[in-house]
């Protein structure tokens, strides 16, 4: 049993040094050229451009939601659209941001709705991506939560690197990589491209989460405090999953609405008919972008008539 | 309760000698725990049932009361259990169990309590009862069973899984060959899920000392259906087997009593996966494939492997092998349709011009696991699972890059996780 055993421990041994080699290696020339690299130039963005501004706020239905340059015309405001992926998490979209916020700053924030029905300190693939490939210095923004989450993602993590896929023979999605973003941070390589078929939305299976909500309450606070505007906004979803998820979509314009932050329009106004829809039911073409922003625009100027600047 | 109730009952069995008394206690535990099964399971679709059939004779009801209840998770499975434990005792096959904590534990034993196998107590109990060693090779090949187990779950099965949704989502919109694909894939899916948990359940018991029975032997290289369902889900094909076709008299009664009692077993082994006319009519066309064998006594001809001690088929063989396989896989269209009409909506899309276009479905890497998968199947269908492997002949480096690999696959290529299949049962 001891010898078994001790092979048992020489095996796992291998194992975690391979896990361990792999963590190490460099960032991949595949993950080199994947979506989430674009948040170097988001944050450069955030750095580099003069307030006041409009800062989006989201996952990739706000990158793939949005034509920045309507809004900046319409408010004559520079915009930054921040959004990458909602598998990044709420946590990690609103830690990261904060540092960015300065005075006279309109930060909107357009959440999936799935977020709000799941794992506040979830770390998916993405976010340890995010961590260990694009920027280590954001492992500050993690949570001891989100830190225990992500062990049993790392062995994935780490075999990739040893795959040959990554350093040859490259495929990445032409919509989803760091050139697939404009300077404003919209993803726009798919403007004009034909729609694609997805699924429809399925209910959410968890409960709403609170823990978010309080989050928003807090960071909505913190925005404040440093002389900016905080909303909330919806994001942009086809009306057949609109209709599918509409009891949880009135829950969480309900909820917010009550909880005393500022909320921009209802979900509504941000329902898309397919043909203004792209890949996803909630990634609109340039169509439907536009058309979003125009809308975002108008709620953002009703903001601005009734609530006097900071 | 129902292993409260079943300890009970097996004690009382043992201590008393009167028929009518030993019956009665016989009876109880039947009653109770087929009750329970009924009550969690059945009632709804009853229920609705009812409400259709009067509907449908001129006697409109109202809505039917339906129970809002969470089915307890693998009570199908040791409800049989425990079930074949009082019948066993009845017969005086096993004496009664005194030992409640063994008892319990053969019950609630962690490994196949929710998916199975369906363990005997003949064979579990005594385990329980008696010290057990660490076994090194047993300990050595239960890991490797569960490394098998966890890649045909995680790789073969969840990644077939996400086109089946796909498809079984919609039939409707999908083409021809999409639907074969689909149906193909499902046949993969099902057997990975399932054979995949009961790998990872008969390897945890041996790493533990424990001997539980096979639950598969590669069942889709069956050259009739009869060789299928003695390699598909063998514990639950044997209970019912020994539960319920023998004691209906087997095949003594002449050929209509053969035909009832063949057509009873598969009806009950239908509605045993769940309450729906889809499970009574796969169980239905299973018992239509397997009659004509039966009654032309050729359901016994082959008791071997397929191509024993050859590398490859016969054309014959190969034949056989593709044939039921196709017939097992167009059964599993109803199995996994939600409504009698998609599984017509599927059949009638599948069997269209659009057949013969191209699906586009499947992806290179599915295409490669899959052709691996089938490959080591074919490669160890001799043995207990596809990663038995005689130490002596592979050196350990060879062994543990292959343990490696099978890791790597694990964790890179597994399809988005998906709840087992027979979890639901």
């Amino acid at each position: 049993m001891k010898a078994f055993l001790l092979r048992c421990l020489a095996f796992l041994g291998l194992c975690l040094g391979l896990v361990l080699v792999g963590v190490f290696l460099p960032t991949t020339p595949r993950a080199s050229q994947s979506l989430l690299m674009a948040q170097i130039d988001k944050d450069r963005r955030l750095k580099e451009v003069g307030s006041p501004r409009v800062i989006l706020l989201g996952g990739s239905s706000l990158s793939f939601g949005f034509d920045s340059s309507v809004i900046e015309r319409e408010l004559s405001m520079d915009v930054v659209n921040t959004g990458i992926h909602a598998g990044l998490g709420a946590r990690y979209m609103l830690e990261s941001n904060l540092p960015h916020v300065r005075e006279g700053d309109i930060v909107v924030a357009a959440l999936e709705y799935r977020l709000f029905y799941s794992d506040f300190h979830q770390c998916k693939e993405q976010l340890l991506r995010m961590v260990l490939d694009v920027d280590r210095d954001k492992l500050q923004h993690l949570s001891a939560k989100q830190w225990l989450r992500a062990i049993p993602r790392v062995p994935r993590y780490a075999f990739t690197k040893f795959l040959p896929t990554e350093y040859v023979a490259i495929h990445v999605d032409p919509f989803y990589t760091r050139a697939s973003f404009n300077g404003h941070g919209d993803a726009a390589a798919h403007w004009g491209k034909p729609k694609k078929n997805y699924p429809n939305a399925k209910p959410f299976i968890n409960p709403f989460n609170m823990e978010l909500l309080l989050a928003l309450q807090s960071y909505g606070e913190e925005v404040h405090k440093r002389g900016a505007t905080f909303a909330m906004s919806y994001p942009g979803l086809e009306f057949k999953s609109l209709e599918i998820l509409s009891q949880q979509v009135e829950e969480v314009h309900r909820r917010l609405s009550d909880s005393g932050l500022e909320v921009l329009g209802d979900p509504h106004r941000y329902g898309f008919p397919p043909e203004k829809t792209f890949n996803s039911l909630n990634h609109l073409n340039h169509e439907g972008a536009i058309q979003r922003s125009l809308r975002l625009v108008e709620d953002l100027r009703r903001m601005m008539d009734q609530v006097p600047s900071p | 309760m129902s292993s409260l109730l079943d300890y009970g009952v097996g004690l009382g069995l043992e201590s008393r000698r009167g028929k009518v008394e030993r019956r009665i206690l016989l009876i109880t535990s039947l009653s109770f725990n087929l009750g329970m099964l009924i009550f969690f399971k059945y009632f709804n679709f009853f229920a609705e049932s009812f409400q259709q059939a009067f509907t449908l004779f001129g006697h409109p009801m109202g809505d039917p009361f339906l129970l809002d209840v969470v089915l307890p998770v693998g009570i199908s499975f040791y409800t049989f259990q425990t079930l074949s434990y009082s019948i066993d005792v009845h017969q005086r096959k096993i004496p009664a169990c005194k030992d409640p904590i063994a008892f319990f534990a053969f019950v609630s034993f962690f490994p196949q309590l929710v998916a199975g196998p369906i363990e005997r107590a003949k064979s579990l109990l005594p385990q329980f009862e008696r010290v057990r060693h660490f076994d090194v090779d047993c300990a050595r090949d239960g890991l490797r069973q569960v490394l098998w187990g966890a890649f045909k779950k995680i790789v073969i099965a969840d990644k077939c899984a996400e086109v089946v949704n796909l498809i079984f989502e919609d039939p409707s919109q999908q083409s021809g060959s999409a639907l074969l694909v689909g149906a193909i894939l499902f046949s993969i899916q099902i057997y990975g899920d399932f054979s995949g948990y009961s790998d990872m359940a008969l390897g945890t018991a041996r790493l533990l000392g424990f001997r539980l029975m096979k639950n598969f032997a590669f069942p889709y290289f069956s050259r009739d259906i009869a060789e299928f369902w003695r390699r598909w889900h063998i514990s639950l094909s044997t209970w019912f087997r020994d539960y319920v076709y023998i004691p209906l008299g087997g095949s003594r009664g002449g050929r209509s009593a053969t035909l009832r009692n063949t057509l009873v077993v598969f009806c009950v082994s239908g509605m045993w996966h769940g309450a729906n006319w889809t499970f009574l009519i796969w169980g239905l066309l299973h018992a239509c494939l397997f009659l004509p064998s039966l009654l032309l006594k050729r359901n016994r001809r082959h008791l071997d492997s397929v191509a024993q001690g050859r590398c490859l088929p016969s054309p014959m063989e190969a034949w056989n092998v593709l044939a039921t396989f196709v017939a097992v896989s167009c059964a599993w269209i109803f199995f996994r349709s939600e409504t009698l009409s998609d599984a017509m909506v599927y059949f009638s899309g599948m069997l269209s011009s659009s057949l013969f276009t191209l699906p586009g479905l499947l992806s290179w890497e599915t295409l490669f696991f899959l052709t691996i998968f089938m490959v080591v199947e074919w490669i160890q269908r001799e043995k207990d699972h596809g990663l038995e492997i005689e130490d002596r002949k592979l050196p350990v480096p060879l062994r543990w890059a292959i343990y490696l690999a099978l890791i790597a696959a694990v964790n890179l290529y597994g399809g988005r996780p998906q709840e087992f299949v027979y979890f639901q049962f």
